[in-house]
């Protein structure tokens, strides 16, 4: 199967890859899996707790180029966007700019999975209500 | 689609009795010989070669206790295709260590004690996993056939898979 242009990109050049302080309040951590496939990723944000923006993103994923290319495009998306913001990237978006093709739709799920974590993980550290996350197929 | 318990006669069971299936395979590898029906009707012809094919899927399925763990789980329904599942966090977070571990490696910022600390993390790991999961494989083929019990033999067999994906990836080390 032939990966698109963006995915090979994402892939060698991965964008804020890293680790972000787990302990600090400001930071929200999501750590998802994809069974099937042995895929594992873990996405951070690090919010501005004055603007209340995204001020960093990093990731780390264990996984297919997909997968991958997914997470850094997410957290390059996540940066400069408040947290509600951030909570309505979608997976299709995803799929439309990386061109992702039907059988790796999933690693984009994974992506808005962790997305959502990470948010989540953040709210509770901060005494905000956890959200109820929708039950999207791989 | 023929059921390869009943192809061989055994109860369906995590652990078939690998003799058995042998003798099994064999004796049905001969049975459905294409040779032996190279003057049959064609349609026995077209049955003889489906059992055959059968045959050969079961013995594959059988004989590999990872593949027959995922084929009854399939067969109780727990297995859906691209299925949503979530293991417990802690878990993730071992295989994030495990996978950064050779990560660490593969960079070659670090050297051959990483990859023996990830090895024996990994042993210690399928280790457990085997500890854990013997018991309920075990319930299972004693007639325990609980939704309940499914339930923990299929978080089982998802976390395998991640075990199998790093050995995976260890193994491939250790060819380059």
């Amino acid at each position: 199967m032939a990966y698109s242009e963006k995915v090979i990109d994402h892939y060698q050049n991965p964008k804020n890859v890293g680790t972000l302080d787990k302990a600090k309040q400001n930071v929200g951590t999501g750590l998802v899996g994809a069974p099937e496939c042995g895929d594992v990723m873990r996405l951070q944000i690090e919010v501005d707790e004055t603007t209340g923006l995204i001020k960093d993103a990093k990731f780390k994923t264990f996984g297919c180029g997909s997968a991958i290319a997914s997470s850094s495009l997410a957290t390059e998306w996540l940066k400069g966007k408040t947290v509600d913001q951030a909570l309505t990237i979608d997976n299709m978006d995803i799929v439309e700019e990386l061109n992702l093709p039907p059988v790796k739709i999933h690693c984009s799920v994974l992506a808005e999975d962790a997305i959502k974590a990470a948010i989540n993980d953040y709210r509770v550290k901060n005494g905000m209500e956890e959200l109820v996350l929708d039950e999207k197929k791989h | 689609m023929v059921n390869y318990f009943e192809l061989y006669g055994i109860p369906q069971s995590f652990n078939p009795d690998p003799a058995v299936v042998k003798a099994k395979y064999y004796e049905l590898s001969r049975q459905y010989h294409p040779d032996r029906f190279s003057m049959a009707e064609e349609e026995e012809q077209a049955l003889a070669l489906q059992l055959s094919s059968a045959n050969n899927q079961a013995w594959k399925t059988l004989n590999n206790p990872d593949a027959t763990m995922s084929y009854v789980l399939k067969l109780e329904g727990m297995l859906e295709d691209e299925e949503k599942y979530s293991l417990p966090p802690a878990f993730l977070m071992e295989m994030m260590e495990l996978n950064e571990l050779l990560s660490e490696y593969e960079m070659e910022d670090a050297g051959e004690e990483t990859l023996e600390r990830a090895r024996h993390m990994l042993q210690e790991l399928l280790q457990d996993w085997e500890n854990e999961t013997r018991p309920l494989v075990g319930k299972y083929d004693t007639g325990d056939h609980s939704r309940l019990l499914l339930g923990q033999i299929k978080e089982q067999y998802f976390r395998k898979k991640y075990l199998l994906r790093i050995q995976e990836r260890m193994n491939s080390f250790a060819t380059r």
